[in-house]
């Protein structure tokens, strides 16, 4: 607990940090406390108040069914942020597992699996995407999926390219002196020792993966109705974008502020986290 | 011989390590570091080797410490060679010799505590390790003060300090000491030399001395190898060594050092 409050603290004094944080704080109470914060109820329609702009009564106008868009994004927010959160998360375990294996590993085991990466890298995603779902039946579960197998080698790659750095030091040959098994080097030499690395790249993943979902949900790829994202909201919005603009401008203002907000909260924990980033 | 008058017996070593390729599918080259060296050293005694930087001294320690395979040659550690030693056994022989780095700073876990630091090295219960921890922080200067300290909170000489007390932690038989000072300010120089010599004084512990200054080589070995080119040149006590220097490049060291 001690080590969180000290790293909130940090946050707060570094200017994008504090940035990041607020936005980054805000749109998740307002997910998480979605039905308190939204006026309507996001799926009520109203066909008598379709497509209004924003007013007194709907802030931020209504749908193409008379529903409440500021309703709409709010739940949106759930929606975009969760998916997000879980796809980043997915990358992220199978990344850094991949990543501390072929570091620490070496050798052939190292040369086979980072050649998979490539190989994975230059698949075009777009065709995986696609495959996928013209497979499956597109569904949130589905997109959390398709995005976390997507995104995995990136991480991975990162961070063996710390381990292989923490492996060469020092403290870690007289760890092997000591006698100390390979799962406790790994566990209490290494990974504290990338742990930084890895909660920078995540928050930066998240970003993405909102920006990836996104366009996903707007191509009518991803998160399916009565379900909606950001982006689906945004899809909506296509049919008639001069006329109707509050409708994709404002969720393509969600997308921008979260994805704005988590980029500088990890920009704000790299600056903080990286020891060779410390000026003092 | 017996097994009982040389703890470490180095035979005829190379060590190489490939250098960059010309092309993707040219050679590399191989460059041999340590050139057919053989060394014995005598349990209890300090040994020294000598060289400047580059000239292979390093390359035994890592070879020693089973970090970098030799490309031929032997090295028996209490008559065993360790390259033939696998998992559990491999693990509890090479706790018996402990290696101390030049750089403190690369050589501490930034994210463990002194007292964990030095507790990785027990194999004790965890209520054991605590105490044994502190009293090997308190045996080489470090009081209960330094138990909950990083290493970033500690200076340079109190690092070092801390890795001979992890160093201390296994019970080791030989200690591969690795410039153990040359990082380190002249006033702290003599207070870690100093408790070397404590250490040596009271344990029977053998000392792998490896450095590039005679004046510490002086006060600490009781033999000294000298190495050029990852060749040992000259090989003989301390006292004979300083007082009658045979080879040219030795006697050249001496004189730039400034000792005689």
């Amino acid at each position: 607990m001690g080590k969180i409050k000290i790293i909130l603290k940090a946050l707060w004094n570094n200017s994008s940090g504090r940035i990041g944080l607020v936005i980054v704080g805000a749109f998740s109470i307002i997910s998480l406390g979605a039905p308190l914060f939204s006026p309507f109820d996001p799926s009520a329609q109203n066909l008598s108040m379709s497509v209004r702009p924003p007013s007194f009564s709907h802030l931020l106008g209504t749908d193409l069914f008379g529903r409440d868009l500021l309703s709409r994004l709010i739940y949106g927010a759930r929606v975009s942020m969760g998916i997000g959160i879980s796809a980043a998360f997915i990358a992220v375990l199978f990344g850094t597992l991949v990543g501390l294996t072929t570091g620490f590993l070496k050798g052939w085991t190292d040369k086979i699996l980072m050649r998979s990466v490539d190989i994975l890298l230059g698949f075009p995603k777009l065709f995986i995407v696609l495959l996928a779902v013209g497979l499956g039946t597109p569904s949130i579960w589905l997109t959390v999926a398709v995005l976390g197998a997507l995104s995995w080698m990136e991480v991975a790659r990162i961070v063996r390219g710390e381990v292989i750095l923490v492996r060469e030091m020092n403290y870690v040959k007289a760890a092997t002196a000591l006698g100390l098994k390979s799962s406790a080097i790994i566990f209490r030499y290494i990974l504290p020792n990338v742990i930084s690395t890895i909660i920078v790249s995540t928050t930066l993943l998240i970003g993405t993966m909102i920006l990836v979902e996104a366009t996903l949900s707007f191509l009518g790829l991803g998160v399916q109705p009565p379900d909606a994202s950001w982006g689906t909201i945004m899809n909506q919005g296509r049919a008639d974008p001069l006329g109707a603009w509050w409708i994709s401008t404002f969720a393509g203002l969600s997308i921008i502020i979260t994805l704005i907000g988590f980029n500088l909260l990890g920009d704000g924990l790299r600056d903080i986290l990286d020891p060779r980033r410390k000026t003092t | 011989m017996s097994r009982s008058d040389f703890i470490l017996r180095i035979k005829d070593l190379t060590v190489s390590y490939s250098g960059s390729r010309k092309s993707i599918t040219g050679k590399r080259n191989i460059i041999n570091a340590v050139k057919n060296v053989s060394i014995s050293i005598k349990r209890g005694k300090t040994f020294a080797i000598v060289g400047e930087s580059g000239s292979g001294k390093t390359s035994i320690a890592m070879s020693v410490l089973n970090f970098v395979k030799p490309a031929s040659g032997t090295i028996e550690f209490n008559g065993i060679n360790l390259w033939n030693l696998k998992g559990e056994e491999l693990r509890k022989t090479r706790r018996l010799m402990q290696p101390v780095f030049q750089d403190p700073n690369s050589s501490l876990n930034p994210r463990m505590t002194s007292e964990r630091t030095v507790s990785e090295g027990l194999d004790l219960s965890e209520n054991d390790k605590a105490e044994k921890s502190r009293s090997l922080l308190k045996s080489v200067g470090l009081g209960e003060d330094f138990s909950d300290k990083y290493p970033h909170q500690l200076s340079g000489g109190q690092k070092q300090r801390l890795c001979i007390a992890r160093a201390l932690a296994p019970e080791p038989e030989l200690l591969l000491l690795d410039e153990p000072v040359s990082a380190q300010d002249l006033s702290i120089q003599a207070h870690i030399i100093n408790l070397l010599m404590d250490i040596k004084e009271k344990k029977p512990i053998t000392f792998l001395l490896i450095s590039h200054d005679l004046k510490v080589v002086r006060t600490l070995a009781d033999r000294v190898a000298i190495m050029r080119d990852g060749e040992v040149i000259e090989e003989a006590d301390s006292d004979e060594l300083f007082s009658n220097p045979r080879h040219p490049y030795t006697q050249q060291l001496l004189e730039n050092s400034g000792i005689n």
